[in-house]
């Protein structure tokens, strides 16, 4: 079996932060930006956090105060020889003591659960492969990486040091 | 990787056939000019200049190859998003909110009575072509 680990974690990592960007960007996985949350949301709140424990913090951004739901994307990836997983963690926390993956599930348009009091949610996350499509930049990384591991692959099998396993197996 | 509705999947499944093939022509070439009397000195010449001129199986591969590459996305996501439930879990047919035009494949499945995974499999879960939307279908199923 060919084993393509590390270029599908250079994959992974480029869709992971591609979704983080988007977030930082303010702009869903379709292009169309976010709309700003409502007034009622962008009041100031309290948060536990270490690093704004007590502190009351006003954000005009969707999804983002503290960062930690765009930043969690950086690192929710995971490559094998045979590709790459890339996810909202289900498991681990944010601070305001929801998962992130509810985080998605919550305010992306494209999952049933999508809170309905939100006018035009974004697509924060793709779930089929048309909005993974969407993601062309990181589509045509993975190509271009894909391309030049095996190429190099293939060309590797015919330098002068590999010339006796290869022809002297047969 | 444990499954959750909120992850997807790139891959090239048949890389690894791909590979095979290729390995094999390898092979039956060697052996085919071998058989006409040639050197492995000058097989080895060959095969680089066949590898380096993008000829022959090196250019079979390399068009396999890229017809690979461009479906690594296809409907892995989308599969993967459909198939996280117990094989028990009654599921409903959920038409996609952001499409306009449903087809009539669609807008029928969305209407039935829940079924298991493996009962929508049967018929035809979606993205998977058997819907007249084909691989555009953007419908996911949803526990009940």
């Amino acid at each position: 079996m060919i084993d393509l680990t590390a270029c599908w974690d250079r994959i992974g990592k480029k869709f992971a932060e591609g979704l983080m960007n988007r977030i930082f960007r303010q702009q869903g996985i379709d292009g169309k930006a976010f709309p700003p949350p409502k007034s009622k949301t962008i009041g100031s709140r309290k948060f536990r956090t270490k690093k704004v424990a007590g502190q009351r913090v006003k954000s005009q951004k969707r999804l983002w105060v503290t960062g930690n739901f765009a930043n969690q994307f950086a690192r929710s990836y995971a490559a094998d020889a045979t590709g790459v997983w890339v996810y909202a963690d289900d498991k681990k926390m944010h601070p305001g003591g929801i998962t992130y993956a509810w985080i998605v599930r919550r305010n992306s348009r494209n999952f049933p659960g999508v809170n309905t009091n939100i006018d035009d949610p974004p697509m924060i996350f793709p779930r089929t492969a048309q909005e993974v499509g969407a993601m062309q930049k990181e589509v045509e990384f993975a190509r271009y990486e894909l391309k030049k591991a095996l190429t190099e692959h293939y060309r590797q099998l015919l330098t002068p040091e590999k010339r006796e396993i290869v022809i002297g197996q047969v | 990787m444990a499954k959750s509705d909120v992850m997807f999947r790139i891959t090239a499944d048949n890389m690894d056939a791909l590979y095979s093939a290729f390995s094999d022509d390898v092979v039956e070439f060697i052996r085919r000019e071998r058989a006409l009397g040639i050197g492995d000195d000058e097989i080895f010449n060959r095969l680089q200049d066949n590898l380096n001129n993008g000829q022959d199986f090196f250019g079979r591969f390399k068009g396999a190859m890229e017809v690979e590459l461009d479906n690594i996305v296809g409907v892995t996501a989308q599969d993967y998003s459909n198939s996280i439930y117990a094989p028990d879990a009654m599921l409903k047919w959920e038409l996609d909110p952001t499409v306009v035009n449903h087809c009539e494949d669609c807008l029928r499945n969305a209407k039935d009575a829940p079924r298991t995974y493996q009962q929508w499999e049967a018929i035809g879960i979606p993205g998977f072509g058997n819907t007249a939307c084909s691989d555009y279908c953007k419908c996911t199923l949803v526990r009940v």
